[in-house]
């Protein structure tokens, strides 16, 4: 109540009122509460629509009803305590309003003298729930700010931290959103590449070079020595040769053995990438499903996508000229693209000029696509078929990259050019060549592969006459039986080198069960280097475990190689030699002996002479067990073709090893582990060197993964530079010619012929679409191509970015990009999908190189994971598996996923009906109601003459505020119009000024202060409405589109408060009637 | 820090705070601003509370507050928090701005202000002609001074044209301050854009 005095009097005369303001605090505490009363009658509801405006519009809600009853009661102490609160509501709520600030402090003097004066008579009562508070408001208060503070700057961090943002943000100020969607892509590409690196890194390619043995992964790691001579050497460097490809970034280094740290290595690389397929789908998926929601949310915000733009496309908070013009730029941009889209909109000709154009080009582009898949085969089957020293040069190495690059760089360009005849909207012009370029790239890639595919078929089969094959491939299980297979065949002589190394393999991990026999210890100090030089006439044979081959044909041996015996003599003298000595034998495998022995085949004895004498220096290290047993197995072929190849090795019991000593030369070397992996491998190499040049280059070019990886890792090496350079010259010394140039030319080249470029899209995307699937293909058989291909990322978002802020234009046509862009993501999806489907063919179906990669000896790739899978698992558990994997699961299950994908299309479909229904209708209702409000509020502005002495008190006195006011100077009657402009921003003012408008019979029905009345009175009113039920339907509405934020939330109080407001109505009503009777009494 | 709280009496902060959304900090961190957008010797070193809060400046200095230098609305939000002081006389424009005004519109852009005022004022802002509604000319002159020359005529126009066809609703040709709210509370980002750090 004093409230509103102070504020009338505010109203009536700014510049005396504080004068005057001690005098009316005086009155008002006088008890002539009610003469004043009477005086102004009209002036406590002016103020308590101010009031009610106020706590609508702020947190601090305050009943007016309350004011409005304390007012009639004596002045005690209740009341002065009323009032107490009122005044601080008055403080808390007067920064909410929307006046000078002059006002608010006059408002707030008032407010605070008068609190001050009473304070002290209510002091008790005061001074703990001031305390109280104000200790709980400073603290919420600070907290707030605090919060408040970091969270802004954790957001502000956040976007620090986000990488490019700032550089995606300037291109889309400048390119508009198209553009910079192709650098949103690009970074989000580059986060999943970054996971995939990692991953791959840390648990397959640093596990295998921590703890792999490489002793045991005979030919996976070492170069011929011709490969070394030339591996540091840029060209082959260039094509993945040397170096490299004896490196972890291909499948072929990798051992099948799993490490000494019992880490499965193979397993290791088959789950890892599965792993990284799988998270690549759901990555996908989930910024698809990310996308789409957002979509939806935005579709439904799209109603006012000008006035959003023109009323609150300015940050406020710019203070840089650069990113002011930035936005300026951004602002202009938005506005044109969608102008474009409604120009787009209302522009749909059914034209047979068009039509048959499209149909034209159309078929054009089938024949591009045609022509290329063409060529990729054919140049594929060139470079496949023959492979000679003599016609290989540099150009027959590289036609498979060249032509696909090329194919990749100038067909978009066709398309691009044929896109334009078509004459869509830009976008869709945009989608359908990023579809046209999308399959062609598939295209690409997919004859790529299934031409090596098919070399890989022709490549396998060649070995297949071996006959150890059949062994190798049993070999995987290790099996002992496979080694008896072995040796029954009596084919030695015709192994080929490679089967030999399976070979060892198998003998190693045999040896290594028998290490737990007791003979052990005495196993260990037989110490014995088989010399695995052999000249031309020298065989050796190499089975130590005699007793696992018993059917050896030992005399065969014998016959072959009677030049050995003189080797086994000097053997077995060194045997009872080293036992006689303290039973530990070292062999330092130094590099000088190694050579000695490498030289002719009596070295050998030297050799164990030497060994002999270095007893002393190796014991040492014999005894703190670290030695390494190697076996070196040699093999003999009628040819005299010799391969070698030294495996570590725990030799098994010595019994056996010496009862065979006559019929089969054995040489274990014990290496301590002084003689360190470098010697060991110079050891190797040099036995490797000895094998046949011929054969070993023949086995490793078998190894197809690698050579596919090598050919995706080159593929993408060459898009690189193929892009930087199309990049450099389409753009860069294009735009630096036309600007220089452009002075002293003929014609005008910025506008005519060469122009500046601008930045396509459409093949930047797909670009890198192709790249991404390519890295996909070829993951599995090159963990490197994922770290080669974030570098390869990284560059590009530089190039592009520079590329694009320095040497090209924006489209002439600027086109908003759909919001979700998740048309990329599905080519991204699919794309990805295509690229597992070779890849886990080549898992399921093909059979893996036999000398390479982590799976070789393994029937199937993916053989090794059902293996340990069967090996880990219980009978029952097994058999369980095997059923659910049989067809009679399999089966039923499928029919019931595609009954369920049905189902829950046509759900999708009527559902997504539903969802447009009620939209509209949602629309339709909201914009009916808002009319209705309009209307109303003309019908006050009628009303207001209308005299309604009564009721005027009772009611939001809007209209007596205004006559009241406009005795008033202009300042007043503008505050009039706000607070006018308050009241109606609420529902229940609406309410009240539909009440306004009735008559004076619905009226006393009202003040019996039924809520429920007044509703059915505005019911009545409401002629849409015919329903009771129905009668908070529009309060919904109208809560809803006030309070857009959460409608869901707000709607609730909204409706409360309407009853609440309703009853308080009706208190006032009966006060005012009271008031009224007074009056007139 | 004991010189500027000398600037103004405790009184004085109590009331500013209750006025405002700031805390007494940071209403002394905006005199401190307010005296550097004068010229060193423009506002006194010392001067009584009355002429701290009295003391005005010319309206161009506000262009040295970087966020209102770039805010292509500059003049207007200018004009709004002073005009509106002294509606009674229209002369008080050109005295420029005393610091209760540059106080009050600093608490309008801040963080804490609600929407409702926040509207209240943009409203104002983009009201060029103080007709109480946004009409054509109004839409047009705000279209303009965002683009700052970026759009055409006939572009103006059409984005103009569409805004009222989008949320004129009670097809009046112009947006009261009703229409316009509903549409600018509806927008996700105005919150966070109508704002001015301090």
């Amino acid at each position: 109540m004093e409230d509103s005095t102070v504020d009338d009097k505010g109203n009536d005369s700014e510049d005396d009122y504080s004068v005057s303001v001690c005098a009316i605090m005086q009155r008002r505490n006088s008890s002539r509460r009610q003469s004043r009363r009477k005086r102004r009658p009209s002036s406590p509801f002016g103020v308590d629509v101010d009031n009610v405006a106020r706590r609508r519009s702020s947190v601090y809600t305050t009943s007016s009803g309350d004011t409005a009853i304390s007012m009639e009661e004596g002045g005690n102490q209740e009341q002065i305590f009323e009032n107490l609160k009122l005044h601080k509501e008055v403080l808390g709520g007067v920064k909410q309003q929307p006046w000078p600030l002059r006002r608010k402090l006059r408002l707030v003097r008032q407010a605070k003298a008068y609190v001050r004066r009473h304070e002290g008579a209510l002091q008790e009562r005061l001074a703990q729930s001031r305390s109280t508070k104000d200790v709980i408001a400073r603290v919420s208060l600070f907290v707030t700010k605090k919060w408040q503070y970091f969270r802004r700057e954790f957001i502000n961090l956040r976007t620090w931290l986000v990488p490019w943002e700032i550089r995606i943000m300037e291109i889309e100020s400048h390119f508009g959103s198209a553009v910079a969607s192709y650098f949103t892509f690009l970074r989000w590409l580059f986060w999943i590449n970054l996971v995939i690196a990692v991953t791959l890194t840390a648990f397959v390619v640093i596990p295998e070079v921590l703890t792999a043995d490489a002793t045991l992964a005979g030919e996976r790691k070492i170069m011929l020595e011709e490969e070394r001579i030339k591996s540091k050497h840029l060209l082959s460097l260039w094509e993945f040769e040397g170096a490299l490809k004896y490196s972890p970034f291909f499948y072929g280094w990798y051992t099948n053995q799993d490490s000494n740290r019992n880490y499965r290595l193979p397993m290791a690389y088959f789950v890892t990438n599965l792993v990284v397929y799988t998270y690549s789908f759901v990555a996908i998926l989930r910024k698809m499903a990310e996308n789409s929601r957002l979509s939806k949310l935005t579709e439904k915000e799209d109603e006012y996508v000008f006035s959003w733009k023109l009323f609150t496309g300015w940050d406020f908070m710019i203070g840089n000229p650069e990113t002011s013009h930035n936005r300026t730029a951004s602002i202009v941009l938005g506005f044109k693209e969608v102008l474009l889209e409604e120009a787009e909109k209302q522009k749909d000709k059914r034209n047979w000029k068009i039509i048959s154009m499209r149909i034209f080009v159309n078929v054009s582009v089938l024949s591009l696509l045609a022509l290329s898949a063409f060529a990729v085969i054919k140049v594929v089957e060139r470079s496949t078929t023959e492979i000679d020293d003599a016609t290989q040069n540099w150009w027959r190495q590289n036609e498979i990259t060249i032509v696909m690059s090329l194919i990749t760089t100038l067909f978009p360009i066709f398309f691009e050019v044929l896109g334009f005849l078509e004459n869509y909207h830009p976008r869709k012009q945009l989608r359908v060549q990023l579809a046209r370029i999308w399959i062609l790239n598939l295209l690409n890639l997919y004859s790529l592969i299934f031409a090596l595919f098919k070399d890989v078929n022709s490549m396998v089969p060649s070995k297949h006459d071996l006959p150890v094959n059949k062994s190798i491939d049993t070999n995987c299980e290790y099996k002992l039986v496979c080694g008896v297979e072995f040796t029954c065949t009596q084919q030695i002589t015709t192994l080929a080198s490679m089967g030999l190394v399976l070979m060892s393999n198998i003998t190693h991990s045999h040896a290594k069960r028998e290490i737990i026999k007791p003979t052990l210890p005495s196993v260990r100090q037989q110490t014995f280097f088989l010399n695995p030089l052999l000249d031309s006439n020298a065989y050796y044979e190499d089975f130590n475990d005699t007793s696992d081959y018993p059917n050896t044909n030992y005399e065969n041996y014998d016959i072959l190689n009677s030049s050995n015996i003189s080797y086994t003599a000097s053997y077995e003298e060194e045997d009872s030699q080293s036992t006689d000595d303290d039973r530990t034998y070292g062999y330092n495998a130094n590099s000088t002996v190694i050579a000695n022995f490498l030289t002719d085949s009596t070295v050998a004895e030297d050799f164990y002479i030497n060994s002999t004498t270095q007893d002393e220096t190796a014991t040492s290290t014999i005894e703190t067990n670290t030695m390494e047993d190697s076996l070196i197995i040699t093999d003999f072929t009628e040819k005299t073709i010799i391969t070698s190849s030294s495996i570590d090795d725990e030799v098994s019991s010595v019994k056996e090893f010496s009862s065979t000593v006559e019929a089969t030369l054995e040489t274990v070397t014990k290496i301590s582990s002084e003689s360190s992996p470098a010697i060991l491998r110079s050891n190797k190499s040099m036995s490797l060197e000895q094998q046949d040049l011929k054969i070993r280059k023949k086995l490793r070019r078998s190894c197809w993964e690698t050579m596919f990886g090598q050919e995706l890792a080159k593929l993408t090496v060459m898009d690189l530079i193929l892009t930087i350079l199309a990049t450099l010259s389409i753009d860069f010394f294009r735009a630096v010619f036309v600007r220089y140039m452009n002075n002293c030319w003929c014609w005008d080249l910025e506008k005519q012929f060469p122009q500046y470029g601008d930045f396509k899209i459409a093949e930047n995307i797909l670009h890198l679409v192709y790249n991404q699937g390519m890295v996909w293909m070829g993951m599995f058989f090159s963990p490197g191509l994922t770290v080669l291909n974030l570098l390869k990322l990284g560059i590009l978002m530089y190039l592009r970015s520079w590329a694009v802020l320095t040497c090209n234009v924006p489209h002439e046509v600027v086109f908003r990009a759909s919001r979700s862009n998740n048309f990329y993501f599905a080519l991204l999806l699919t794309m990805l999908f295509l690229c597992v489907l070779p890849v886990g063919y080549a898992i399921v179906w093909v059979k893996p190189s036999l000398h390479c990669g982590p799976f070789s000896g393994c029937p199937k790739i993916y053989n090794l994971a059902t293996q340990t899978l069967k090996n880990s698992l219980p009978q029952v558990i097994q058999r369980c598996l095997d059923y659910i994997a049989s067809p009679g699961i399999i089966i039923p299950l499928i029919v019931l996923m595609t009954l369920i994908i049905y189902y829950m299309t046509s759900l999708t479909g009527s559902l997504r009906e539903a969802n447009n229904d009620l939209r509209m209708q949602l629309r339709h209702e909201r914009t009916e109601e808002r009319r209705k409000l309009f209307k109303i509020a003309e019908k006050r502005q009628n009303v207001t003459d209308i005299p309604l002495s009564k009721w005027k008190k009772i009611l939001p006195a809007l209209p007596q505020a205004k006559t009241e006011l406009s005795r008033n100077s202009d300042i007043t009657r503008k505050d009039a119009v706000q607070v006018a402009i308050e009241n109606l921003s609420h529902t229940i003012e609406g309410k009240r000024m539909i009440n306004d408008a009735e008559e004076d019979s619905l009226r006393h029905e009202q003040i019996s202060g039924n809520c429920n009345n007044e509703k059915r009175t505005r019911e009545g009113n409401d002629l849409e409405l015919n329903d009771i039920s129905s009668n908070k339907k529009p309060i919904n509405f109208v809560g809803h589109s006030w309070d857009s934020q959460s409608s869901e939330q707000s709607v609730v109080p909204e409706i409360q408060l309407n009853d609440e407001e309703s009853a308080h109505g009706s208190v006032e009503l009966n006060n005012a009637s009271k008031g009224c009777d007074r009056e007139t009494t | 820090m004991g010189n500027k709280v000398a600037t103004f009496t405790e009184e004085q902060l109590e009331d500013y705070q209750d006025c405002t959304f700031f805390t007494r900090k940071e209403i002394l961190r905006i005199f401190k601003k307010f005296r550097a957008i004068g010229d060193s010797g423009m506002i006194p070193r010392i001067m009584t509370p009355q002429q701290a809060s009295s003391l005005r400046l010319p309206l161009s200095y506000l262009a040295r507050i970087p966020e209102l230098k770039e805010n292509p609305f500059r003049e207007r939000i200018s004009e709004v928090f002073t005009r509106r002081q002294d509606p009674g006389h229209s002369t008080s424009i050109s005295e420029g701005i005393c610091f209760e005004e540059f106080l009050e519109m600093m608490s309008v852009f801040s963080e804490q202000a609600p929407r409702d005022l926040k509207v209240f004022y943009a409203f104002k802002i983009y009201d060029f002609d103080e007709d109480g509604v946004l009409g054509m000319g109004d839409l047009e002159r705000t279209c303009r001074q965002l683009t700052r020359g970026g759009l055409s005529a006939e572009e103006v126009t059409t984005v103009c044209q569409k805004v009222l066809e989008e949320s004129d609703i009670d097809s009046d040709e112009a947006l009261s301050f009703l229409e316009f709210e509903h549409v600018v509370t509806r927008a996700s980002d105005f919150m966070a854009t109508f704002h001015i750090r301090i």
